[in-house]
């Protein structure tokens, strides 16, 4: 029998790199007033969504140092930056707070978390972006760097782009960086985190 | 990762940083073609298709390269693996053609399909890699590694056949009661966590969904509960007759 082919959004998944954040793992744990009794204090993590399934109302998040959090969601959620929890979807960098209720983690928030960019760095889009790889690094007078680990950014590199994962570029220091002062540096992941 | 390395970069004295925030999944999306380096290509699990026409593949080709003339690229679709997962790299001594190769595998809905790095062959004969002459293989090999956890599809059917192995359908009682596997008890991923005991411990067992993706977390619960799981990463569909189709994604 011949196997079908069916387009499934969900092998995204599989192919997405992790771009991470400085101090990803924020772990906070507040005290709640015992109001409900079955009902834990309120945990907040930072990380990287992995999995949502619609079906299940349940999101996966990763959270560094910590692992694969499984939080469920419903319709008293708070949902921040996201007008509806069908816009939560992999690799999206999430704050999430949950309470344990029961053997249920149920999320009371989940927020996009928004990039912010270091001072003086400015966001480059698709289009203009594709416009310089079309000229080429010389004539575009650009280095594009993929930040991402070494062995994802092997399999599948922006044309024109050299691989420096940014470990690299923490451990390594300014040497790690051989294009000239004068150039235009990009750097790219995974995604917006 | 992009903003700290944007950021240390401006911390190093460059002034004309820029970071790519929407990153390789924009780029993908905007149509736009990726590439793999050599070093990727040749120790890689990938399909290798080699575009140029029979007499330059004759005169030296990369030996895991499968010969698919560009002009016969449409045609040949059948000849694709099942997984559309399975990064697939072209290369020619056309870039036109070699980009075009791209938009069409992508149309196939393969997800992983890239160029070898430019300038492709020449690069790779400079590096000193091997090059093998004489005509190219016909057919696509391809077998998809297992994810950590996932178990294959023929152990899974195996697994049905026998009934001794527990097979939990983690999708919506709903969804179960619309056709399941025969012998498949239904916990669906809202109620594990408060139904762990209704699961052997001591045994090997078995979690799907419909798409593999509910079938994961569902699997990552009960191994962090020290469970023996393994998933089903795989499309599948159950009829109420008993009959049931299962495909790679």
């Amino acid at each position: 029998m011949k196997k079908r082919r069916w387009n499934q959004w969900t092998t995204v998944v599989v192919m997405m790199a992790f771009c991470l954040f400085l101090g990803l793992a924020v772990n906070v744990s507040a005290k709640e007033p015992a109001a409900k009794a079955e009902a834990t204090g309120v945990v907040e993590i930072k990380g990287q969504v992995k999995a949502v399934s619609n079906k299940a109302k349940t999101v996966s998040v990763t959270v560094e140092g910590k692992g694969v959090v499984m939080v469920k969601f419903d319709d008293a959620t708070e949902f921040v930056n996201f007008k509806e929890a069908k816009e939560i979807e992999p690799p999206t960098g999430v704050v999430v707070k949950y309470k344990t209720v029961g053997p249920d983690n149920v999320a009371t928030y989940i927020k996009k978390d928004l990039v912010t960019l270091p001072d003086g760095v400015t966001e480059i889009k698709t289009e203009e972006l594709a416009e310089l790889v079309a000229k080429g690094s010389v004539q575009g007078n650009y280095c594009l760097i993929d930040s991402r680990p070494a062995k994802v950014a092997a399999a599948e590199l922006i044309p024109t782009a050299v691989s420096i994962p940014v470990t690299v570029m923490d451990e390594k220091g300014e040497k790690t960086l051989t294009c000239g002062k004068d150039k235009v540096m990009i750097f790219y992941c995974g995604g917006p985190t | 990762m992009s903003p700290k390395a944007a950021g240390l970069a401006k911390k190093w004295g460059w002034n004309h940083v820029r970071a790519y925030n929407d990153g390789m999944p924009a780029w993908k999306k905007g149509g736009n073609y990726t590439v793999s380096t050599a070093d990727y290509v040749r120790t890689g699990n990938i399909v290798l298709i080699d575009l140029r026409a029979p007499a330059a593949v004759a005169a030296g080709h990369i030996p895991k390269a499968v010969g698919i003339p560009a002009n016969q690229l449409e045609s040949a679709k059948d000849k694709f693996p099942d997984s559309l997962t399975a990064p697939i790299v072209f290369y020619s001594d056309n870039v036109e053609e070699s980009i075009k190769a791209v938009k069409t595998a992508r149309s196939w809905r393969y997800k992983n399909v890239t160029l070898l790095e430019f300038p492709g062959a020449v690069e790779w004969q400079k590096k000193g890699y091997d090059v093998k002459t004489g005509p190219a293989a016909a057919e696509i090999i391809y077998v998809r590694k297992l994810d950590p956890g996932e178990i294959s599809i023929s152990d899974f059917e195996a697994a049905l056949k026998t009934q001794t192995i527990p097979v939990i359908d983690v999708r919506a009682p709903s969804e179960y009661a619309a056709g399941h596997f025969s012998g498949a008890v239904n916990i669906s991923l809202d109620d594990l966590p408060a139904k762990l005991d209704q699961i052997p411990k001591d045994k090997f067992v078995v979690v799907h969904c419909s798409t593999g993706i509910r079938g994961e977390m569902a699997y990552l619960l009960l191994k962090e509960k020290g469970y023996n799981v393994k998933y089903l990463k795989a499309g599948c569909k159950c009829n109420l007759d008993g009959t049931y189709l299962i495909w790679e994604l």
